[in-house]
């Protein structure tokens, strides 16, 4: 109906003229409150304080619960510790490198990191976090490898934590650190060595996704103490 | 110095009110459907734009005030039981009073959105601006309340 615009001329064709008004809009007093056009309204400034408030108090009740048994979002860099104030030893530390090819650590496939790839946390921070919570510092872990070292990769895909009835998810493509504890002799009866350790590392956030071991040891009698270098 | 810039403020809102007072006052007439709705609206939009000077576009303000301050009396006399005069007595021919009544017909908000956009010239996104609402809903409005406009045309007219 394109012709709306002429057929709505015909609402000026009214018995009596539009009147003079401009002597009553001279002296009249407006009673009316009406906000001006610059600027957001005041309903757009309510609804921003209402979304501010409920943020800050999202991160206000959050925060305990970042270091408690609850996991922490894979994205936030948790509070990492560090390895030299823990009871045991760090074992002695090559330098961080990049995967250049597809690797397989304990089972679990990776990738190589992209060239621009930047994980949010260093190679020492996920060396510390591993050192921590994967496995290493866990009391049977008492006797530290030969050397350690960060591995940058990419981990395909991985199962996310999903609470008993729901549909299982999977996080794909994050940046990892795999760290590598070569020659480390686990306190079993007998003690074996060599065992290689790998504990892997969200590159975003320090979170602990997989750790274990691999390897052909063999029974020692006498089990290596103390940090070697 | 600042009586001058009140008096060429005014001066200028007076001659916008000489150009456009009189298509402001049909349309907001078509809305409510009752002169003394429009006149009141139309001053009272006017005297506001008049009593400040943080307004962008006067014009375009005036509109949107106007038929905020229509809606407003109409709410008012509505519970006073006040009945307007039938589009006939307002009208001077059957053709405008068939326009006025099928615009009579329509939601409240698709008779503003259809005077603003297809009488005052304004463009969707100006209307959504003007009545606080997304372009999308703006545009459901229109389609809506041209389809009735229609509907109620051809049915006068059989």
């Amino acid at each position: 109906m394109t012709d709306l615009h002429e057929q709505l001329k015909a609402i000026e064709r009214t018995r009596v003229a539009p009147p003079d008004l401009w002597d009553d809009i001279s002296t009249r007093r407006p009673e009316t409150r009406v906000p001006a056009d610059a600027g957001p309204s005041r309903r757009v400034v309510f609804i921003a304080i209402i979304l501010l408030g409920v943020a800050v108090v999202f991160v206000v009740l959050g925060r305990p619960f970042l270091g408690s048994s609850r996991q922490a979002p894979l994205g936030v860099v948790q509070k990492l510790p560090n390895c030299h104030a823990l009871e045991y030893p760090c074992p002695p530390d090559l330098p961080p490198i990049r995967a250049r090819a597809p690797l397989v650590l304990i089972g679990v496939r990776l990738e190589p990191a992209p060239a621009g790839a930047s994980p949010a946390i260093s190679a020492n921070q996920a060396e510390n976090s591993a050192y921590e919570r994967g496995g290493w510092g866990w009391k049977g872990f008492t006797l530290p490898g030969s050397r350690e070292q960060a591995i940058l990769a990419i981990l395909p895909r991985f199962k996310l934590p999903t609470p008993v009835g729901k549909p299982q998810r999977y996080q794909p493509d994050t940046l990892v650190w795999a760290i590598r504890y070569s020659d480390v002799c686990l306190p079993q009866r007998p003690t074996r060595c060599p065992w290689n350790a790998v504990v892997i590392v969200v590159g975003s956030s320090g979170k602990v996704l997989e750790g274990g071991a691999e390897g052909t040891p063999s029974p020692v009698t006498t089990p290596r103490s103390g940090g070697s270098g | 110095m600042r009586q001058d810039l009140e008096v060429t403020a005014r001066a200028r809102l007076e001659a916008l009110y000489r150009e456009h007072g009189g298509r402001l006052w049909w349309a907001v007439l078509a809305y409510s459907h009752d002169r003394e709705v429009a006149n009141d609206a139309v001053a009272e939009a006017f005297a506001l734009a008049l009593a400040r000077d943080d307004v962008r576009d006067p014009l375009a303000w005036i509109w949107k005030v106007t038929f905020r301050v229509a809606t407003r009396e109409l709410k008012l006399r509505r519970r006073s039981a006040h009945v307007p005069l039938p589009d006939r007595e307002v009208y001077s021919d059957e053709e405008a009073a068939a326009v006025a009544g099928a615009l009579a017909a329509l939601s409240s908000r698709q008779r503003e959105a259809i005077l603003l956009h297809y009488y005052g010239g304004y463009s969707v996104k100006e209307v959504a601006s003007m009545l606080g609402l997304a372009t999308p809903t703006v545009r459901v409005h229109l389609h809506r309340g041209r389809e009735n406009v229609r509907m109620r045309l051809e049915d006068e007219r059989d």
